[in-house]
């Protein structure tokens, strides 16, 4: 997401051949927004306002690699992952796939631009049929999009692609109920890989599962990556994981992207105050580490995104807020080769040694809930 | 958690079954503990390894009549609260010990007023007038750092943001200055940052009000700033118990060593695999003969697979239950 995020009216691309395929990203999603909108009255529903759950978000994606979006609950990054998807319809921007703007195309022609797009979700008991079998299940893909000839042909590649995942293939007569949560994610991952895609969007693949299976299924993720040359969009709240499968990491707050960077710099030089707060509220399994840490405990709560603050959007929650913040957005600038972030003052809280003003600490436990500049 | 004449809590040999269609689901096996005053415990365990259970057990909660306690002791403050009578045990509950819950949402009464269910327990416990409790129940709020707490009061929990549902709750729970806490996956459901936020407050009252408190979680991490010991549940046993230091610098236990390594922590390579554990946790309807951990492990031995390891000291207050020492792969 380097280039993008400036002028990108002037030089849109018509057609087919575009920038994305020129700079080799493999997606490239500009000025993405999606709003909802929020309805008022019973017998006559009037739009009282939007939901801005993603707002105004520029980035890209290389073939064969792993970008992370990270952010809490409610800061869009699953409603990104949507809308790449087209589960929802973008509100605007331009999603270019492979160098097709998929968001111009027909239902039809936008299908088959997609059959190299998939997506595994976040819960694993939800996004499985459970009136199909789990060979019903990973064999759909190929009837829908026409793949084999025969019956047989079809059957051999799901027997593959059990066998892919760490399953059986004596498994694919059975239903998803008989299975684990994990078990259900590598079904899930089976059913993404069936169609032989180059870019999987991950929605929180782990999040629902147990400790020790969560490790199985990034095992399993990385393992594919790597025979696969699938690109990965890995959505998730958890630092550590995020951290860990991708190559590069987006940090999402309220709609926006606020950092974004290599998966080495986000710890060693984290420069956006949210990002900071973030990766110091990680918990580590350290004990005399965790007595010694200097904590950032941010002040209340994510506010509202139907009525996001003004100037830069973390303001009110920042211990290192100044005037000009409640103004003024700040725009994405780049700080070093694949290091960008968007906040005024980054340079000067990175000098300061990024220990936040004494304030910080005092008002940590006493502001407004949902903290709004209104 | 050695013999100490001081223990708040003791909790010896505990098992708790559940009947259920399709048989018994033995959920905690012979489980023993105990809680120092003003120590904090951790009881570290994936889904289905009875660390609920086991504390739903000391308030007497366990759902009759499927549910059962079926041996056991919980000595809280010198008396079997096993053996204790109904009325006696809701003198305890929440008053001198209180639990919050996972979900601030399906824990707190949506048609009450947050203060209102404050003051109950206040009323009921402590026989205070209505003026005093609502006065408490006030000064309880900005305790917990909700801000406004005269407005906050009037509240319905459906007006409050998760993070202050959960101080709300707090706020509940230590009303009557519980001598022990027991929290029951506080933050789970909650943000990182506001789970940072939780976790500091219920440090900060933990001094203030000198309770004992038991955090019950599944992040290993969390327990690894908060917790004077840790006891690191699988299948309804307790594997590994020991001071935090121990368990973190020292781990003993083949389960332990797996949990520990199945985090990415925020310095790892991209290149370095997570060593997963194998495999899938037990069937609790039908638990293996001997070690519930034996299918899983690396260090397994025919022995493991035909009876449950009994509890081995491997350092000072530091205990397992298993057979193999993981240094050397050799028996112990």
């Amino acid at each position: 997401m380097s280039t993008a995020s400036t002028g990108s009216d002037s030089d849109r691309v018509d057609g087919s051949e575009t920038a994305a395929s020129r700079n080799g990203a493999l997606l490239e999603v500009r000025n993405l927004k999606k709003y909802f909108p929020v309805h008022r009255g019973t017998f006559i529903r009037r739009i009282s306002g939007h939901v801005h759950a993603v707002d105004d978000v520029t980035f890209k994606v290389n073939p064969g690699e792993t970008l992370g979006l990270v952010g809490e609950s409610g800061c869009g990054k699953s409603t990104t992952g949507y809308s790449l998807m087209h589960i929802e319809e973008p509100t605007s921007g331009e999603v270019f796939f492979e160098g097709h703007d998929i968001v111009q195309l027909s239902v039809q022609e936008r299908r088959s631009a997609r059959r190299r797009m998939q997506m595994i979700f976040q819960d694993p008991y939800g996004s499985l049929n459970p009136r199909m079998t789990v060979g019903q299940i990973i064999e759909e893909p190929l009837i829908v999009h026409n793949l084999y000839e025969s019956k047989a042909d079809r059957l051999s590649r799901t027997q593959e692609l059990l066998e892919l995942v760490g399953l059986a293939p004596y498994h694919a007569a059975r239903y998803p109920h008989e299975f684990s949560g994990g078990q259900r994610q590598r079904i899930a991952t089976a059913r993404a890989l069936a169609v032989t895609p180059t870019f999987i969007v991950c929605d929180e693949p782990v999040s629902a599962l147990d400790v020790s299976i969560q490790a199985q299924i990034i095992n399993l993720l990385q393992d594919l990556q790597q025979d696969f040359g699938v690109a990965y969009l890995f959505i998730a709240h958890d630092l550590k994981v995020v951290r860990h499968i991708s190559d590069r990491v987006a940090v999402m707050y309220l709609g926006k992207i606020v950092e974004t960077t290599v998966s080495d710099e986000l710890y060693d030089r984290p420069l956006h105050p949210y990002t900071r707060a973030l990766l110091s509220a990680v918990p580590l399994p350290d004990p005399d580490l965790e007595r010694k840490r200097e904590r950032i405990i941010l002040p209340g709560d994510v506010p509202s995104p139907i009525n996001p603050p003004s100037g830069c959007n973390f303001h009110p929650r920042c211990p290192w807020a100044q005037e000009r913040c409640s103004q003024e957005l700040p725009q994405l600038e780049t700080v070093a080769p694949g290091h960008e972030v968007a906040c005024h003052f980054w340079k000067e809280i990175e000098d300061g040694g990024g220990v936040p003003p004494v304030s910080a600490a005092i008002h940590a436990t006493s502001t407004t809930p949902t903290a709004s500049p209104e | 958690m050695t013999q100490n004449a001081q223990s708040l809590l003791q909790i010896r040999d505990l098992a708790v079954e559940f009947s259920t269609d399709d048989g018994i689901v033995k959920a905690v096996n012979g489980v023993s503990y105990e809680v120092p005053a003003g120590h904090a415990i951790g009881i570290v365990g994936e889904s289905g390894s009875g660390k609920s259970v086991s504390q739903l057990a000391v308030m007497r909660l366990i759902a009759r009549p499927a549910g059962r306690i079926t041996r056991g002791e919980v000595i809280f403050d010198g008396e079997n609260l096993l053996e204790a009578s109904e009325s006696g045990m809701r003198r305890i509950r929440g008053n001198r010990i209180s639990m919050i819950f996972q979900d601030p949402m399906n824990s707190l009464n949506p048609v009450y007023t947050v203060g209102r269910q404050i003051e109950e327990s206040l009323r009921l416990h402590q026989g205070s007038s209505k003026d005093e409790a609502h006065a408490r129940a006030i000064e309880l709020l900005d305790l917990v750092g909700i801000p406004s707490p005269e407005d906050r009061v009037k509240d319905y929990p459906h007006q409050l943001s998760g993070g202050m549902q959960q101080r709300a709750m707090i706020a509940m729970a230590i009303a009557c200055n519980p001598e022990l806490l027991i929290a029951d996956e506080p933050s789970t459901a909650l943000d990182v940052t506001i789970q940072a936020q939780v976790i500091e407050l219920l440090g900060e009252l933990r001094e203030k009000l000198n309770m004992s408190v038991i955090l019950i979680t599944h992040d290993l991490a969390l327990v690894a700033g908060f917790c004077d010991e840790v006891a690191v549940m699988y299948a309804g046993y307790i594997v590994e118990q020991g001071p935090a230091r121990e368990i973190f610098y020292n781990p003993q236990h083949p389960y332990t060593l797996g949990l520990l390594g199945s985090v990415p922590d925020l310095k790892s390579s991209r290149d370095e695999k997570l060593e997963a554990i194998p495999g899938v946790p037990p069937d609790m309807l039908a638990l293996p003969p001997g070690c519930p951990y034996a299918e899983r492990c690396s260090f397994a031995r025919d022995e493991c697979l035909t009876v449950v390891p009994e509890l081995q000291e491997v350092g000072t207050a530091h205990t397992i239950r298993c057979i193999v020492d993981v240094k050397s792969g050799a028996l112990r």
